[in-house]
């Protein structure tokens, strides 16, 4: 089997929700050995859900908040929820209390055989514990201690709670997304600042980890999931400080392709998406559509004009999507040399030649839920095969590898904190 | 404090790309330390933003010396890229940056932003049901392609490194959406297990209060989850609210919501957007400032904390990565 970039690297894992365990979980990926410590007693609702639901009226929950296992959450429902288990693989999971003397002995134990720690719990969280940077590198001079704080490790920002989308809005990126027509409070919700915390992350704790095996000595990353969001949209802050931008007249709009949106296919709720980028592809999707419909603009309008009668356009295109499945408008106008694609659902993309054939969706076998596609690390290697291989472990699963093989405790030691109910399989 | 990070010293990275994904990539390696050049003449403001410490190399005998010794090209597979790639040392890593890859049944299709959204990305299930599905805008997908690519690039320069191999990184929009913690990936999952796909919403999901709310001098961002509903009756102290108070789980239930969301809203109109934000975080419940792009850069706690800065005439947001070695203690 070929190497992976972090064989031999163990990275200790106290990360919660979506941002934090997304990081970990490509660490994974790459071939580092991940512990993930549990809390038996604090139950983390917002990644496993409430601690007692039924599987009636699954259905009626939001997207996120419904994905049990076959639709039911059965006696442990915290080993079958998606939102879990999609940033579990790879890991393993030991149950550990900071706040016992037993548990964080066995801690402190971890890490001093692990080569980075990442967290990005709420201001404090490790200092209230007594684990402040200086007493973690105390136990562990090379250390790489990952923290991802929402905005913030220190001044008025650090204090300040939220989730990503909190974030979003506090720095405008809510600007990006929406219905000009519609007032702020009428606006979908913006999900974006989860996705950018973890490659900024990850391509830190390597840069991180190269440091240190040149100079020996661990290091403090902070990554700010805040600031990092707000890198990636640079451009647009930038234009904001030159001029004003005028407001779309419509959402999915472009002030450098046209025409640039979604339009409705056969079927219900179908639709595909369209992108010319240049002057070429509006001639190809000119030359296409035409013959269906007189064009409101000639083969050879500037962008300029595409953008001044983009009602008139839209029309005209529209009217030739409705007679297409999405599919077949997909494969028509990339044949043409036109941008599009279809909206694909879930269940579409997941069964899609093309992500099958790229094996963007390994089956990964559940203890518990059995071998189901998931995704996993998004890019393809010449040298190594780019493949999860373990799917989410199940609430302290590897307690006895972990204390037992890793740490090396004995018998006695390890019954000591099962009978402590120190470690377990379910929560107290 | 100061978002400067190091790393990748000494690593020498030629960006040959022609859009903003790979100026992103480029980018974001050099914010770790590593040494980038560029072969393009940039005329476009969006990949202008991420070119800024960027050194231009120009095509003919300067790009072959630079490409001799390059630890990292990042690429488009444009029309020039195969010649550039075939310059490459054995020991260097490749990451090409494209819509939907090179290989598999659509591999050179073409994508931008909102056809890589509709195609790997949650966009059939982002917006209002009654309306057209609604794409993120702006470059932030090119963006996030343009930082996968450079966590890529990390890894397999770690792998190279320590074999003197390089490789070839196939890098593509569908595949980054499909994993995205957007929720896209969750959502996936989510169907894997249940069958279910992700819907846009129609209102009738359960909502407490969560989203951007009118104050009375702005607007607000409000997350309120169950934990919070006895707390945030006590700060309100509204009369109505006094049942919610003994039984919180009453406020979850949609007959009782619109009460617990009339209360909520009130307090909310009544207070300037700092009040709301101040009294709301003392008793630990995400209420946040709603800002446009432009109002952020005058936020004073962002200026603070560093994560806006001075770039000549015009201010940018700070690369929000800090890497302090082990005895420098926290940053």
């Amino acid at each position: 089997m070929n190497p992976r970039p972090l064989d031999g690297v163990r990275v200790l894992d106290l990360t919660v929700v979506l941002s934090g365990t997304a990081t970990t979980a490509t660490l994974g990926d790459l071939g580092a050995e991940v512990v993930r410590v549990e809390s038996r007693r604090h139950y983390p609702s917002a990644t496993k859900g409430p601690r007692r639901i039924r599987a009636e009226g699954l259905e009626t929950l939001g997207n996120t908040r419904r994905g049990y296992a076959d639709r039911h959450p059965g006696d442990d429902p915290w080993n079958r929820f998606a939102v879990a288990n999609v940033n579990a693989r790879e890991k393993r999971s030991v149950t550990l209390e900071l706040e016992t003397a037993a548990g964080r002995a066995a801690f402190d134990d971890l890490v001093r055989v692990v080569d980075v720690l990442a967290e990005n719990n709420a201001p404090g969280f490790l200092e209230r514990r007594g684990l402040t940077p200086d007493a973690l590198f105390a136990l562990n001079p090379r250390l790489v201690l990952l923290r991802m704080p929402g905005a913030a490790s220190t001044g008025s920002l650090a204090a300040l709670r939220g989730m990503g989308p909190a974030f979003e809005a506090m720095a405008g990126l809510r600007d990006l997304r929406g219905y000009p027509d519609l007032p702020p409070d009428a606006q979908p919700e913006s999900l974006y600042m989860d996705a950018t915390t973890g490659p900024a992350a990850v391509a830190a704790v390597l840069a991180a980890l190269r440091r240190r095996d040149a100079e020996g000595r661990g290091a403090t990353v902070t990554v700010s999931q805040m600031g990092v969001m707000m890198d990636h949209a640079t451009d647009q802050y930038l234009a904001a400080q030159v001029a004003p931008t005028d407001r779309p007249p419509r959402e999915n709009w472009s002030w450098t392709m046209a025409p640039h949106g979604v339009y409705p296919t056969r079927g219900d709720d179908e639709w595909v998406a369209i992108s010319c980028r240049d002057d070429g592809e509006w001639r190809a999707l000119h030359e296409l559509v035409s013959p269906s419909a007189t064009a409101p603009l000639a083969a050879g309008a500037t962008l300029a004009e595409r953008l001044q009668r983009w009602d008139a356009v839209d029309a005209w295109l529209a009217g030739w999507c409705r007679d297409q499945t999405k599919g077949d408008a997909f494969l028509t106008l990339q044949g043409a040399g036109v941008a599009a694609a279809p909206l694909l659902r879930e269940s579409e993309l997941l069964t899609d030649p093309h992500m099958t054939e790229r094996g963007a969706f390994p089956l990964l076998d559940h203890p518990v839920v059995g071998p189901r596609p998931t995704p996993t690390l998004p890019w393809r290697s010449s040298r190594w095969q780019v493949r999860a291989r373990r799917a989410a472990p199940l609430l302290g699963e590897d307690n006895a590898y972990v204390l037992r093989d890793v740490l090396g405790y004995d018998e006695a030691a390890y019954r000591a904190l099962v009978d402590a109910d120190e470690i377990g399989t379910d929560y107290l | 404090m100061e978002w400067r990070a190091s790393g990748l010293e000494g690593i020498s990275v030629v960006d040959a790309g022609r859009d903003v994904a790979t100026a992103f990539c480029a980018h974001r390696l050099a914010a770790l330390g590593a040494d980038v050049a560029s072969t393009r003449t940039v005329d476009d403001p969006a990949v202008a933003a991420y070119s800024r410490g960027t050194r231009r190399v120009a095509p003919g005998p300067a790009l072959q010396h630079a490409l001799a010794g390059v630890d990292v090209l990042v690429d488009d597979d444009g029309p020039d890229a195969a010649a550039i790639a075939d310059a490459l040392p054995a020991s260097a890593v490749r990451v090409v940056l494209t819509g939907f890859g090179r290989e598999g049944p659509y591999a050179g299709f073409r994508a931008t932003d909102l056809v890589a959204e509709a195609f790997g990305g949650a966009l059939v299930s982002c917006g209002r049901a009654d309306r057209a599905p609604v794409a993120l805008g702006g470059r932030l997908l090119s963006t996030y392609l343009g930082a996968i690519g450079a966590a890529a690039a990390a890894a397999e320069l770690r792998l190279a490194q320590a074999t003197g191999e390089g490789s070839v990184v196939d890098v593509t929009w569908v595949d980054a959406l499909a994993a995205s913690m957007d929720r896209r990936a969750v959502q996936l999952l989510g169907c894997a297990y249940t069958g279910w796909d992700a819907e846009r919403e129609d209102g009738s999901t359960p909502q407490l209060v969560t989203g951007v709310f009118p104050c009375a001098d702005g607007w607000v961002y409000v997350s309120l989850y169950g934990w919070h509903i006895r707390s945030v009756c006590e700060l309100i102290g509204d009369d109505d609210l006094a049942p919610f108070r003994e039984r919180p789980g009453l406020a979850l239930r949609p007959p009782d919501q619109a009460t617990f969301r009339a209360a909520v809203l009130g307090w909310l109109a009544a207070r300037p957007w700092e009040d709301a934000v101040a009294e709301a975080q003392a008793i630990g419940w995400p209420v946040t400032p709603a800002r446009t792009l432009a109002g952020a850069l005058d936020d004073r706690w962002l200026a603070d904390a560093g994560l806006v800065e001075p770039a000549g005439d015009v201010r940018v947001p700070a690369t929000g990565i800090a890497i302090a070695i082990a005895d420098a203690g926290a940053p």
